[in-house]
């Protein structure tokens, strides 16, 4: 069997750019899923101290 | 009275008929007896006996002494459903979108990179795929069964027009209802045990409901400006799940999960047996397929599970490497194998939301990574 080296060249290129642009596109999701749950976090409830003593 | 027999004519002139239809009794066995993926592998199988059967009506046949030739239902159904518009996997997102929580993801962002790193059996396949001599788009078509996603197999074998549409599609829809005894014997040999007790601590941030509902919009508006030719996967899929968090279509979320999604199902299953006609089908391809196919569920488990231990090496609070397996797109059953070993391993070790979080976030990033196939194949072939 021989093995068409210019074919293979191109499925290791795919390989290459094919994980980098997952890689990019997760982590552009990433931060921006990481901004909108810091910009939409509700305040935290102000604990009521009963001073009443 | 001749005309009885050409049946029998057709059987005894192409053997390979027989072939599909123990192939469909297969599936439809399958289906039944060991509960993989019924609703496709079942409509699957029983279209594969009846375009298989000698001069089939549910295939366009000329009819002597009409002009015009009697149009066959399936082969109607995958002209117009698949190979013309790819209507039907693309439909099944919106159903799929619907059906995603993704609320374990987006409180526990970190798990999107598992996702991510998941894929990595779709470009080892293909990889391998080549080696055995197929073509580009063949091999492409064939690594994306990596992606362990139906929908996203079928329709990225079909843009591509490969000549293996209907093989990829039976590995598919069988390697993932084959997850649990995938996965187990594919983390075993990259992980210790010790790694695989290392606990989790699940400390979940609260999803506000505005970031449910931007995330779709904004997960398709990123996935199209960096991959364009993912925007009909991942606007599809999250088309859905907008429809889910939006809050005002209670009832549209509730058809689009239930019976649209069903319809399309059965629609999906029985129009694909198409592409498993005899002289499709029987072929040593078919053989070397089913392997790749397996490579790609393996090599997908095996980059989630080295990825984690990649990153153990640098953070203080280590991540349990079978998470990293969690990030295919099979969904759920790859979080449940994980959180099964995990306990099996020690039974007090409940890593289920990080690997859900991971699992769903294994479904984004298959449908991208189908996406940037589409995108870069074509190209590369110009």
């Amino acid at each position: 069997m021989t093995v068409d080296m210019n074919l293979l060249m191109q499925t290791l290129k795919l390989m290459g750019q094919g994980m980098l642009g997952i890689f990019v596109v997760i982590f552009v999701i990433f931060l921006i899923v990481t901004a909108l749950t810091r910009l939409t976090a509700g305040k935290k409830p102000k604990v009521e101290i009963d001073d009443q003593e | 009275m001749d005309f009885l027999l050409d049946g029998i004519r057709g059987l005894i002139a192409d053997p390979r008929l027989l072939v599909m239809w123990a192939v469909g009794g297969l599936l439809i066995y399958l289906a039944i007896k060991k509960d993989f993926e019924p609703a496709l592998l079942l409509p699957m199988g029983f279209g594969a006996i009846l375009v298989n059967l000698p001069n089939s009506g549910v295939l366009t046949q000329a009819v002597s002494g009409l002009d015009t030739p009697a149009v066959g239902i399936i082969q109607w159904l995958f002209e117009v459903g698949i190979e013309i518009s790819e209507a039907f996997p693309l439909l099944l997102f919106i159903g799929i979108g619907a059906m995603i929580d993704f609320g374990p993801l987006l409180s526990n962002p970190k798990m999107f990179f598992f996702g991510a790193a998941a894929q990595f059996g779709i470009f080892f396949a293909i990889v391998m795929a080549a080696l055995l001599g197929f073509p580009l788009k063949d091999a492409a078509s064939i690594g994306i069964i990596g992606a362990a996603d139906g929908p996203t197999s079928i329709l990225v074998s079909q843009v591509l027009k490969s000549n293996y549409i209907g093989p990829i599609a039976v590995a598919a829809y069988s390697y993932m209802a084959l997850v649990p005894i995938i996965q187990p014997f594919a983390i075993r040999l990259v992980t210790t045990k010790k790694e695989r007790q290392i606990r989790m601590p699940y400390n979940a941030a609260s999803v506000s409901k505005t970031t449910r509902i931007l995330f779709p919009i904004l997960v398709s508006i990123v996935a199209g400006l960096v991959a364009p030719a993912s925007v009909s996967l991942v606007g599809c899929l999250m088309f859905g799940n907008l429809i889910r968090e939006c809050g005002c279509l209670e009832r549209l979320s509730e058809t689009a999960q239930k019976e649209f999604a069903n319809i399309i199902t059965l629609l999906l299953g029985i129009t694909i047996s198409f592409s498993m006609k005899a002289d499709m089908f029987v072929k040593k391809e078919t053989l070397l397929i089913m392997c790749l196919g397996l490579v790609a569920f393996v090599f997908d488990t095996i980059g989630g599970c080295l990825f984690a231990k990649v990153l153990n090496l640098f953070l203080k609070n280590k991540i349990n490497p079978m998470i990293g397996a969690a990030g295919i797109s099979a969904f759920p059953m790859s979080a449940r194998v994980v959180q099964k070993m995990a306990l099996k391993e020690d039974n007090q070790n409940h890593l289920l939301m990080h690997a859900v979080g991971a699992n769903v976030s294994g479904q984004i990033a298959s449908v991208i990574a189908g996406g940037i196939i589409l995108g870069l194949v074509p190209t590369m072939l110009g």
